[in-house]
């Protein structure tokens, strides 16, 4: 499906294109220095938790026959609609059981508390200081365009459900929610190839000075300002700035090719692996190196594209929340509501295992592709450090408790292949051990705080 | 959770408080605030009083205003904006601007409105769109530039009149020339000079951001005259004031009240006021996005809803812009309906222009926008009871619930084994439950013969949960049909007050603080007292002397 065009095909593409659409300014091309450390950092979110009781393995070794039922398909698995096979990857996947993240997040359902480790604030909705991504942007951008992607196959725009990366102040991140516009923004739309030149260089040269003058602009409103409003459009300089390095960072990366522009709509399925699709080609370009994405918010996600169990065990038409649910809450599959008791449990148990061994597969197919992408030092897996999320732990009681962690790749030197029991450690000790991977010195992080978790 | 009136997030409030039945022992059972009390800061442990709150003392002399941050124009009024501006025969599409972040339903919050690189590469590509698009048409080129742009002096007119109209104020002589040089030395071509002069205002931040700053730049300021007339037509149209409007500001015709209030006039009287607050009622009640039912309900089809919402939009536009009554919205027996949703509800064929005399005998009759499918059928997904009892109060009476966090941390844990019917009872007797659920639970109840769609289910038995219909808040709370609780809220002062709450907040991007207080006990007044018309409670609030300031953060 990807339309491999040669690198240099791709960046004179995109520094051909000044007048219209927008500023796809020249980008000089960067040879990637062999020796440089690129370290990468993902966060898969999916919503609704899990089942703990049949995600967690023991702590050791994973091997193929001690995955637990919520993991097997670590063990490899084969095509389901849009996604293809994968093989086995569970040496390349750590679980981290028992994390606490109530402290963090002490309402039920709160996509936006997911990445942080600080308590939220302003209805306990908003994390105070910047998400975990956020804090690794700064760090892992080195010379690449983009500073962070946040990608959300969801159209929620509320500020708890539909978004899982702030800034610092809670500053909610601007979220990319359209594959077709990420694909415009990364890869530009059609161009025109050949211009000569001193063409190009004036273009360039005119829209710098469009983006000077608003600058101009911005500074005579700043002299206008009393401090809080300063602090406000700060962000504005903040934008412009990371604009202009987007347009003007030289890209790289020895896998890079330009895909087919994706078509537009589709649900949170085909959007996320289109989102997966782009994201891995963004850093196979180098384009980014820190990117979110939310699979979906709480409540919308559902199975109706896939035949997944059989008989009365079928998701049918459930929603993933009300499968999440089980026997006992008012959102539940109300299928269930005359069987027998043990019965009733026993299905509805089978459903939660299939819904999370389907959100393992989505985040095997992200980590298979990372790995398929070679770079000069091994694959873009070995540069990432992959983080798969939720907002809730058990997804019937809504405790966030025994959170359903895994950690992928091996930035950092992380090692793989492992179960490592975290029982009872906050989100704070997680956040602080994945810092510390990424070169932070970091003895202790977030509020309530935590210590690096041992082994991790 | 519970203070969170969105569409999508009323739907995990029932999770919540179904959930609270396990809450423990000895710790508060709610927290409850209402912006109906402004200056609370919904912290206070409890259900309180509604629609109270200190009376503050109005009478001094010096007006006052809650503190404010620096307002970026939302993707409405941006899109609104550069419709009037480049003389558009419609609004441009936003397609690859960011949408705006929303919060408790509302799309208006100035603190959760930011600026990004992505939203700048969606204001320059749209600029950059509409500007060749606006040179290649001849006819809108000669409108909007106002001469003919290789005639001498054309760029520099065209900076100075445009600039004017997109930064709501003059020029500085500095800004023109900086411009212009720039255009001159930088731009490709004649033509390409207007194109980047209209690239740089539509994304410079004086463009983006309204600067209504007044006189000094930290603490209370006055607004100059023509941030009046910015903010006036912000209010009430949703976008950048007029040339007219801004030649009255500078000609010094809009300071004195009797000025203020015939400029008031002609913005409310034009249909883009009503336009733009077809959004606030959407926002408001929760239903500018809807989504199917998520189980099966007896005929229905997705067809119906955008029928749904127009119902709606009508029956708000009708009491709200018709010379009526506005809180009659809540116990009408009319409706503007489809003959499809017509069908769905039961109803016989409207007339031919969709409205409807509903049957006295049915059950919708007299009970105005609280049986519209797009309000019940919004909250399509969890614990309806809850959901809809929640909704209401906070819908019409500004009353948040806030579950405290170290019952929330228990949820969950004692439900195993219960049935729905039993987790109902159970939360209206655990003490730390029931103070929160027995406000809002006798509501859903009476609300549980409408299924998750909005239609009524005469199968459906609301006597199971042994909870009589009520609405707690009222002096006389028990009802027997949704005419008589539509009636009883209808009598509430509570709901005045929280409409002017909601009305403040799509005015002025936050909601009401403690020096707001009196602005707010005014316009609610200048609303109840006459005639509860709409347009006087906008009245109310932009013709306050507090309009006219500014406070900052």
């Amino acid at each position: 499906m990807a339309i491999h065009i040669p690198r240099r095909t791709l960046l004179r593409g995109a520094g051909a294109c000044l007048a219209l659409p927008l500023l796809e300014a020249m980008r000089p091309q960067r040879a990637l220095a062999q020796s440089e450390n690129v370290q990468r950092f993902i966060a898969f979110f999916y919503p609704n938790g899990t089942d703990p009781r049949k995600w967690n393995p023991v702590a050791g070794a994973l091997t193929a026959s001690n995955l637990p039922e919520c993991l097997q398909d670590l063990n490899g698995f084969a095509a389901e609609g849009i996604w293809p096979a994968t093989p086995a990857l569970f040496q390349d996947v750590t679980a981290v059981t028992g994390i606490d993240h109530s402290g963090v997040c002490v309402d039920i359902h709160m996509p936006s508390m997911a990445l942080s480790a600080h308590k939220g604030v302003a209805n306990n909705y908003t994390p105070p200081e910047p998400t975990l991504d956020q804090y690794l942007a700064d760090q892992l951008q080195g010379t690449t365009p983009y500073r962070n992607l946040a990608l959300a196959a969801t159209d929620e725009k509320d500020i708890g459900q539909g978004n899982i990366s702030f800034r610092k102040g809670g500053q909610v991140e601007t979220v990319n929610r359209s594959p077709k516009q990420l694909f415009d923004t990364l890869f530009g739309k059609a161009m025109p190839s050949a211009m000569p030149d001193a063409e190009q260089a004036k273009r360039v040269k005119r829209n710098q000075s469009v983006l000077d003058a608003v600058k101009e602009d911005h500074a005579r409103l700043v002299a206008r300002l009393g401090k809080a409003d300063q602090q406000r459009v700060a962000q504005y300089l903040e934008a412009i700035n990371e604009l202009e390095k987007q347009l003007t960072a030289p890209t790289g990366g020895s896998s890079c090719t330009t895909p087919a522009a994706p078509t537009s709509g589709g649900n949170w399925h085909s959007k996320s692996k289109q989102f997966i699709d782009l994201l891995v080609l963004a850093m196979a370009c180098d384009l980014t190196r820190v990117v979110t994405l939310q699979y979906s918010n709480s409540w919308g996600v559902d199975y109706q594209d896939y035949t997944i169990g059989s008989g009365k065990e079928s998701l049918g038409k459930w929603s993933d929340h009300f499968i999440s649910h089980k026997l006992d809450d008012t959102d539940r599959a109300t299928d269930l509501d005359g069987l027998d008791r043990t019965e009733a449990q026993r299905i509805a148990d089978a459903r939660v295992v299939a819904t999370s061994r389907f959100k393992v597969r989505r985040f095997a197919y992200l980590l298979d592709r990372l790995k398929s992408v070679t770079t000069p030092t091994g694959t873009l897996l070995d540069e990432s450090l992959v983080m798969y999320c939720s907002e809730n732990g058990d997804g019937d009681s809504h405790a966030r408790k025994n959170m359903p962690i895994l950690l992928a790749g091996h930035a950092g030197g992380f090692k793989t292949g492992r179960s490592v029991a975290a029982t009872n450690q906050n989100t704070g000790a997680l956040h602080a051990s994945i810092l510390t991977r990424f070169g932070f010195e970091t003895p202790s992080y977030g509020s309530p705080a935590g210590k690096p978790v041992a082994d991790i | 959770m519970l203070s969170h009136p969105s569409p999508t997030l009323r739907r995990a409030l029932p999770l919540l408080l179904a959930l609270a039945t396990a809450c423990g022992s000895g710790e508060p059972s709610g927290a409850e605030s209402g912006p109906a009390a402004p200056g609370s800061d919904g912290t206070g442990g409890g259900p309180a009083t509604s629609g109270g709150g200190p009376s503050a003392d109005c009478s001094a002399v010096n007006a006052d205003v809650g503190p404010s941050l620096l307002r970026r124009i939302t993707a409405a009024e941006y899109q609104l904006t550069l419709q009037d501006l480049l003389q558009l025969p419609a609004a441009p599409s936003l397609d690859d601007l960011p949408a705006d972040t929303e919060k408790d339903g509302f799309k208006v919050f100035t603190e959760v409105q930011t600026v990004s690189a992505q939203h700048l590469r969606g204001y320059l590509a749209k600029a950059q769109e509409l500007g060749a698009a606006l040179m290649a048409d001849a006819t809108r080129r000669a409108r909007v530039l106002g001469c003919e742009p290789d005639a001498p002096a054309c760029l520099r007119d065209f900076v100075t009149r445009f600039g004017r109209l997109a930064y709501r104020r003059a020029l500085s002589q500095t800004e023109i020339d900086s411009l212009l040089a720039r255009a001159e030395k930088d731009a490709l071509d004649a033509a390409d000079r207007f194109r980047f002069v209209l690239e740089v205002m539509l994304t410079s931040p004086a463009f983006l951001y309204r600067a209504e700053l007044g006189d000094a730049p930290e603490g209370l300021a006055a607004l100059t005259a023509t941030e009046l007339a910015s903010k006036l037509s912000f209010a009430i149209w949703g976008r950048s004031p007029s040339a007219e409007l801004l030649d009255l500001a500078e000609q010094g015709k809009l300071a004195a009240d009797q000025d203020v209030a015939g400029a008031v006039e002609r913005l409310l009287a034009d249909p883009r006021a009503e336009s733009f607050y077809a959004g606030f009622f959407r926002q408001w009640l929760g239903y500018d996005l809807l989504r199917p039912p998520t189980s099966e309900v007896r005929g229905w089809e997705d067809a119906l809803l955008p029928s749904l919402q127009a119902e709606t939009d009508a029956v708000t536009r009708q009491y709200a812009w018709g010379g009526l009554n506005f809180l009659d919205a809540l116990t009408t027996n009319r409706t503007q309906v489809d003959a499809k949703l017509a069908t769905f509800y039961g109803l016989p064929a409207p007339g031919a222009d969709g409205s409807l005399e509903i049957p006295a005998s049915h059950v919708r009759a007299n009970t105005g926008l609280l049986t519209h499918g797009s309000l019940l059928g919004a909250k399509s997904d969890g614990d309806l009871i809850a959901i809809r009892g929640n909704w209401l109060r906070q819908t019409f009476l500004c009353s948040k619930m806030q579950v405290p966090p170290s019952v929330a941390e228990q949820l969950g844990e004692l439900l195993v084994g219960l049935t729905r019917v039993q987790i109902v009872k159970e939360r209206n007797m655990r003490t730390e439950c029931k103070a929160c659920h027995s406000v809002i639970d006798p509501i859903g109840v009476g609300l549980a013969g409408f299924d998750r769609a909005g239609r009524f289910d005469a199968t459906l038995d609301i006597t199971e949960f042994g909870i009589a219909p009520a609405l707690p808040d009222a002096p006389s709370p028990a009802f027997d049909s949704v005419a008589e609780l539509a009636s009883k809220l209808r009598e509430m002062p509570q709901v005045s007050a929280c409409l002017t709450s909601r009305a403040f907040l799509y005015v002025n991007g936050r909601e009401p603080a403690a020096a707001d207080q009196c602005t707010v006990q005014a316009a609610e007044h200048g609303f109840s007292a006459k005639t509860n018309s709409f347009p006087d409670l906008l009245r109310g609030l932009v013709q306050d002397r507090s309009f006219r300031l500014r406070r900052s953060q």
